[in-house]
C-alpha cells in the first residue's frame, strides 16, 4: 500500500486528470454506441433522439469555449490566491486525494443544489435539464456558466488547505463518476449499492418532471449526502425526463439547426425576461434569487 | 417532493462544515506538507499557448538572455587544469542561444537552470551527484555530471541528457578567482558563491536525502555569504 502515501507532484495530479478525463470521453463515446443500438433494437431510436444526441455535444463545445475564454482564468486565479489563506498543511497522496474527493462531493451536492433551488444557477443548469431523453451523452449536455458556481462551493477546500490541483482533480472525479450515470440501461444495483451509492436508479429520478420526484437526489457519488440532508426519493413509478415547462421539441431540420443555442441560451433567456419584465425591486430580486418555483403574488 | 425546513438547512450546512473541518484536519497527518520541488506544474506543457503555431513556436528573445552550455558529462576531460582565456573565449563561442521550446522539450535528462549568479567573473561550476557518500565529501572524482560554465548574470543552463535515473543531488560553485577550488575566508566561511538542489536559504546545508531531485528541469540558486 505504499502507493497510497507516496508523495504526488501537481503535474502529476493534473496528468491523473487529464488521462481519466480524456479516456473516459473515449469510453462514454463507446457507450453511447451501445445505448443507441439498444434503442434501435427497442424501436425507440427516432430522429428527434439523434438530434438531441448532437445538440447535447454542441453545448459541450459551447461550454468549453466559455470555460476557455473566460473561466479558466478566473478558477486559476481565485484558486492560487485563495491557497495562501490555507487553514491546514496538506501534502498530496492518493490518500488525501481521497479525502479530497470525499468533501468535494459534499460541496458538489451543495452546489448542485443550490444550481435547482436558485434562479441564478438554474438558469445555466436547466440546459442540463432540458433533454426530453437520458443517455450518456446528456451528461455532456452544459449551460454556459455551470462551471463558474463550483468556484465558490468548492473554495472552502482550499481554505481548508488543499492543494487546488487536487481539489480539481477531486471535482472532476465527482463529476466523470455521475457521468457514468446516466442511462437507462441499467435498472437497479444491488441494495447495499443503491444505499450508499448515487446510481443510474437514482439520477433517473433528479432528471425527472414528475411532481414526486422533483427537487431530489443532488448526490454525485454517495447518495448518503441526499438521505443525510432529506432530499432522496426512490425510484418506484415511470420517469418522464425533461423540464417541467419543456423547450420546443426537435420536429423539422430548421428546428434541430437552433436546437444547440435554444437548450444552451434558453435558461439565461428565461432568467432575463422575467427580471426585467418583474415589477418592483423585490419581484426582481426573486427572480433572480429566489426558486425557480417562485411567482409573483399579482 | 421533499421541502426541508430552514432549520433542516442549516443543520445540514452545520454538518458540512463539521465534516470538511475534520475531515481536512485528518487529511493533514495522511501526508508530509507539500514542497517547492512538488509545485512543478509547468503551464506551457498543458495549456495551449495563443501565439500563431501553438507550443511550437520559439519564444520571443527573452527580456534577460538565456544561455546554453552543453555540458560534458565525460570525466576523462575533467578537471580541467588551466582555464586561459583562449579557453575561455572557446566556452563562450560555443554558447548558444537557447534552442525552440518544442525542441528543448524533446530532451530527456537532468537539466539545471542557475539563478542569481551576482557577476560574470569567472566561471561557474556544476557538479552532479548520484550517491550520498561522494556528495557529503564532495568527491567531484565521483561526480556523475559536470559542467563548466562561463559565469553571467543571467540564468545559466546546463543539461545532462544522459543523467535519465536519479536522484541526484546538484552542487553549483562561482569560482571568481579562478581557483577552481570554494574560496574560503580567514575564517572558513565561503568567500564565493555556492548553492545545492533544493536549498532555499544560504545557510542550508543540505543532506543528499534533502537535496535529491528527480531528472527533468530543475532550478538552483546561487547564494553569497560576502
Amino acid at each position: 500500500m505504499d502507493w497510497l502515501w507516496a508523495a504526488m507532484k501537481e503535474s502529476d495530479v493534473f496528468g491523473w486528470e487529464t488521462f481519466i478525463d480524456d479516456w473516459f470521453f473515449v469510453f462514454s463515446l463507446a457507450f453511447l454506441a451501445f445505448e443507441l443500438l439498444r434503442y434501435l433494437f427497442k424501436k425507440k431510436l427516432s430522429w428527434a433522439l439523434m438530434g438531441d444526441t448532437v445538440v447535447n455535444y454542441l453545448t459541450l463545445f459551447m461550454f468549453i469555449f466559455v470555460n476557455l475564454a473566460l473561466l479558466a482564468v478566473l478558477y486559476i486565479s481565485a484558486y492560487s490566491w485563495a491557497s495562501q489563506f490555507a487553514v491546514f498543511d496538506i501534502g498530496i497522496n492518493w490518500a488525501t486525494i481521497a479525502v479530497c474527493i470525499i468533501l468535494a462531493d459534499i460541496a458538489y451536492y451543495w452546489e448542485h443544489r443550490f444550481m435547482h433551488k436558485v434562479n441564478l444557477g438554474w438558469a445555466t443548469h436547466s440546459v442540463h435539464h432540458s433533454s426530453p431523453y437520458f443517455n450518456i451523452s446528456v451528461a455532456y449536455r452544459f449551460g454556459p456558466m455551470d462551471g463558474l458556481f463550483p468556484i465558490f462551493f468548492h473554495m472552502p477546500l482550499i481554505l481548508l488547505g488543499f492543494n487546488p490541483f487536487v481539489v480539481f482533480f477531486s471535482e472532476k472525479f465527482v463529476q466523470i463518476f455521475q457521468t457514468a450515470l446516466h442511462t437507462e440501461a441499467v435498472k437497479k444495483f444491488p441494495r447495499p449499492i443503491e444505499a450508499i451509492f448515487n446510481t443510474p436508479s437514482h439520477h433517473r429520478v433528479h432528471h425527472a418532471s414528475n411532481r414526486k420526484y422533483l427537487d431530489s437526489n443532488y448526490a454525485g457519488i454517495f447518495i448518503i449526502w441526499d438521505r443525510l440532508f432529506g432530499t432522496f426519493v426512490r425510484e418506484d413509478e415511470k420517469v418522464v425526463y425533461g423540464l417541467v415547462t419543456p423547450i420546443p421539441e426537435i420536429k423539422t431540420f430548421g428546428d434541430f439547426l437552433a436546437a444547440p443555442f435554444v437548450a444552451f441560451f434558453h435558461g439565461f433567456w428565461r432568467l432575463g425576461k422575467n427580471v426585467l419584465t418583474a415589477k418592483g425591486f423585490k419581484n426582481k430580486w426573486m427572480y433572480m434569487f429566489g426558486t425557480p418555483s417562485w411567482k409573483p403574488k399579482d | 417532493m421533499p421541502s426541508p425546513s430552514k432549520a433542516a438547512l442549516f443543520t445540514g450546512l452545520l454538518v458540512t462544515a463539521g465534516i470538511f473541518i475534520g475531515g481536512a484536519y485528518a487529511a493533514s497527518y495522511m501526508a508530509e506538507p507539500i514542497t517547492d520541488a512538488q509545485r512543478d506544474f509547468q503551464y506551457d506543457d498543458y495549456m495551449p499557448s495563443l501565439a500563431p503555431g501553438g507550443n511550437d513556436v520559439a519564444p520571443d528573445t527573452p527580456a534577460v538572455p538565456v544561455y546554453e552550455t552543453k555540458a560534458q558529462t565525460n570525466l576523462a576531460e575533467y578537471p580541467v587544469k588551466e582555464t586561459t582565456s583562449s579557453q575561455n573565449q572557446a566556452v563562450s563561442s560555443s554558447q548558444t542561444l537557447r534552442q525552440p521550446v518544442a525542441q528543448e522539450r524533446a530532451e530527456t535528462g537532468l537539466n539545471v537552470t542557475i539563478t542569481n549568479t551576482r557577476n560574470a567573473v569567472g566561471k561557474v561550476y556544476v557538479l552532479v551527484f548520484a550517491d550520498a557518500a561522494a556528495y557529503k565529501s564532495y568527491d567531484y572524482t565521483k561526480a556523475v555530471g559536470y559542467a563548466e560554465l562561463q559565469a553571467g548574470t543571467h540564468n545559466l543552463m546546463a543539461s545532462f541528457p544522459e543523467l535519465n535515473d536519479g536522484p541526484y543531488a546538484v552542487m553549483i560553485l562561482h569560482d571568481e578567482d579562478g581557483n577552481q577550488d570554494l574560496t574560503l575566508d580567514s575564517q572558513g566561511y565561503p568567500a564565493e558563491g555556492y548553492g545545492t538542489s533544493n536549498a532555499k536559504t544560504k545557510y542550508d546545508d543540505l543532506s543528499f536525502a534533502k537535496a535529491a531531485i528527480k531528472p527533468g528541469k530543475t532550478s538552483v540558486k546561487m547564494h553569497y555569504l560576502q
